[in-house]
């Protein structure tokens, strides 16, 4: 199970590293990709989470907005 | 405190006038109370973020330039402080910007899907948005719209031009039952098209979907940068540290923690691939990534397969040996026999004879003999049509000095015998792409060797290849040698590449290590198997495409050098004490703008020679 969100602009790929580790650290996480041209983040789900996803977006979505990097939108 | 960007960029250079006209008043304390006050507005959103990334351990740049800051403030080095929050805000302000130049032709593309669409509903046009399209719906497209879905015309033609599929720029006629392509543009005409693939499963959607993930496939050289930067910054860091420690200089510690982070060398391979991934795209290239483009730059020699990539696949009757038989007889009893063929070289004889209005009768018995042939009774007369090679096997005298003659102008030749006699010869030939010997001849210039592979006889093949100019040609081959002879080239030459145009040469291509497919965007499977794409059937965008990737791969790495020296010069001017916060944060934002700037000029790369 993927989650991408489509964030504002990237500018500097150092953030991709810190998107990366703050999103490492998020409940049900199993790989964290981040697309720096497409300005995107690819969140790849542990299979055991799968029951509770929608809980697990929320707090990637609450994570990625404190680190500074709203999401603009969502999609599987 | 929400403000934009823009807004509190103005306030920031309003405060940092207001300050210097105090100095300029002699009035320190007022110009500190301004220092302090842009700095702390500056820092805010900085510092914000910083927090947020402490709370799960991370730190990032924001985090050591909100550290740089405040330090400053609290030796009272009001201005200093104020310089570098200033300088970062506007830094990423205008990284911002011109970021989203460099991506910008890649988003264009989207440009070519319109956003809203009209659909037939109880006989009426009524207009949707495009993502509430189903497949099914009936779309109702006019002069000058783009058709927003795949599909087949149910009603109406039109004249369209499918550039942004086909890299053909020429329009075409369109009519009820032909397929039309999302994002291809009516010039005339009105259309009713029942929408079959929509989305991400159109043509269209696949070619973006593409696109989109090239842009982040990593170069080579990109994998090894990232990760020294992953250790440059905890290294300066700890450095910073070590510092303040030994020396107990401050400033000096303070300033090593702003240039911590090489912005321009993590920045500068990953714009340069997508300015130029862009401007393929635009021009009808894809590249599969920035690891292709690296490649390919690279590239010493190309493999074209024959038929269909440096010939136009269409085969045509080019010349006709009669012997003791009328023409239009030979001709007569050839198509006859033919026209139960679906064979490709039967088609070039239907062709012939439909076009000196020779009508064929059926012919009865017909059976396929092995190796190229047919045998069959055409008004009860046996017929039978064959390669040179199956009436050699049968031991049947052929006059072969002709043969020789025709094979060696590049024609594919078949035998027609009539009641166990020879009664003439067809010669068959298959266009060459009038650009194929420029595009051969321009490879070579830049030095590039090029050869054929071809499962057609050797004389065919030489021909064709000297009409081309290429010198290393390998005939009779089966798909499996193919990979075999691109083997062989590389060890030759180094990094080779096969162009095909994925029908006639779809298992070689698949099994290629790096192959380019042309004219191919409608096609799936090339466009799965291949590295580059072309959208065009014209060998044109060959040399265009390698030399797009140089100057990519160029641009990367002026792009890496430039930020190497930056870091490097930096970190000496910083440890000498000649480079200080402001100065220090003044550069590293310009080094990582001028990166930007750098990669910019690729989407305004063009060909020197066309």
């Amino acid at each position: 199970m993927n989650t991408k969100y489509q964030l504002q602009t990237l500018t500097c790929p150092s953030c991709a590293m810190k998107i990366k580790a703050a999103l490492g650290k998020v409940a049900g996480v199993e790989h964290v990709e981040v697309l720096f041209n497409a300005s995107k983040v690819v969140i790849t789900w542990k299979n055991e989470a799968e029951s509770v996803i929608p809980l697990a977006e929320k707090s990637a979505e609450e994570t990625l907005d404190r680190i500074g990097f709203p999401v603009i939108s969502k999609s599987k | 405190m929400k403000m934009d960007v823009k807004s509190r960029l103005t306030l920031l250079t309003i405060l940092l006038v207001l300050g210097w006209i105090s100095r300029w008043l002699s009035q320190p304390l007022l110009f500190h109370a301004f220092m302090i006050t842009a700095a702390s507005v500056a820092i805010f959103p900085i510092a914000k973020t910083a927090i947020g990334g402490l709370r799960y351990k991370v730190i990032g740049i924001d985090t050591l330039v909100s550290i740089a800051v405040i330090g400053a403030m609290l030796i009272f080095e009001t201005w200093e402080a104020a310089a570098v929050s200033y300088l970062y805000t506007l830094g990423h302000y205008l990284e911002n910007r011109t970021l989203k130049k460099t991506r910008g032709a890649i988003a264009s593309l989207l440009e070519n899907i319109p956003t809203r669409v009209s659909i037939i509903k109880d006989n009426i046009p009524v207009e949707i948005m495009a993502n509430e399209l189903t497949v099914g719906d009936i779309l109702f497209v006019r002069s000058g719209e783009r058709i927003a879905a795949d599909g087949m015309i149910i009603q109406g033609s039109a004249m369209i031009n499918e550039s942004s599929i086909t890299g053909e720029s020429v329009s075409i006629v369109k009519n009820i039952g032909d397929s039309v392509y999302g994002s291809t543009l009516i010039d005339t005409g009105v259309l009713h098209i029942e929408a079959q693939h929509i989305g991400e499963d159109s043509t269209y959607g696949r070619i973006i979907a593409l696109v989109e993930e090239a842009q982040d496939k990593k170069a080579k050289i990109q994998r090894s940068l990232e990760t020294f930067a992953q250790y440059y910054t905890p290294g300066i860091i700890l450095l910073s540290i070590f510092v303040y420690i030994m020396t107990r200089d401050i400033r000096l510690a303070l300033t090593l923690l702003v240039i911590s982070c090489p912005g321009a060398l993590v920045i500068s391979a990953p714009v340069s691939i997508v300015a130029g991934i862009g401007n393929g795209a635009k021009n009808g290239i894809l590249f599969k990534g920035g690891d292709v483009m690296e490649k390919l730059s690279d590239v010493k020699a190309v493999a074209f397969d024959k038929t269909g990539t440096l010939t136009q696949g269409e085969l045509s009757v080019e010349q006709v040996v009669p012997y003791d038989i009328d023409h239009s007889k030979l001709i007569y009893y050839a198509a006859s026999l033919e026209s139960s063929s679906e064979h490709p070289l039967a088609k070039a004889v239907l062709r012939y004879a439909a076009q000196l209005d020779i009508r064929p009768s059926m012919a009865r018995e017909v059976e396929i003999l092995p190796g190229f042939g047919l045998r069959g009774k055409v008004d009860d007369l046996i017929v039978i049509i064959g390669s040179p090679r199956w009436f050699d096997e049968q031991r049947i005298p052929l006059p072969d000095a002709i043969i020789e003659q025709l094979e060696s102008a590049g024609l594919t030749v078949i035998i027609v015998s009539i009641n166990e006699k020879i009664h003439g010869l067809l010669a068959i030939a298959d266009q060459i792409r009038p650009s194929a010997h420029y595009v051969v001849q321009r490879l070579k210039r830049i030095g590039i060797v090029s050869a054929m592979l071809t499962g057609d006889h050797p004389r065919v093949a030489q021909s064709i290849g000297r009409q081309c100019g290429i010198e290393h040609i390998q005939a009779h081959c089966l798909p499996q040698d193919k990979v075999r002879y691109l083997d062989q080239l590389k060890k030759q030459y180094g990094m080779t590449v096969m162009v095909g145009d994925g029908i006639n040469d779809a298992p070689a291509l698949a099994n290629a290590d790096f192959g380019i497919a042309m004219g191919s965007y409608t096609n799936h499977t090339a466009m799965e198997s291949a590295d580059v794409i072309l959208s065009s059937s014209s060998l044109d965008k060959l040399p265009y495409a390698i030399e797009l990737s140089k100057a990519t791969t160029r641009n990367m790495k002026t792009n890496i050098v430039f930020a190497l020296i930056v870091a490097f010069s930096l970190m000496i001017g910083v440890l000498t004490k000649h480079v200080f916060l402001s100065v220090g944060m003044l550069i590293h934002e310009l080094s990582v703008l001028i990166v930007i700037l750098n990669a910019i000029r690729l989407l305004t790369f063009k060909s020197k020679d066309a």
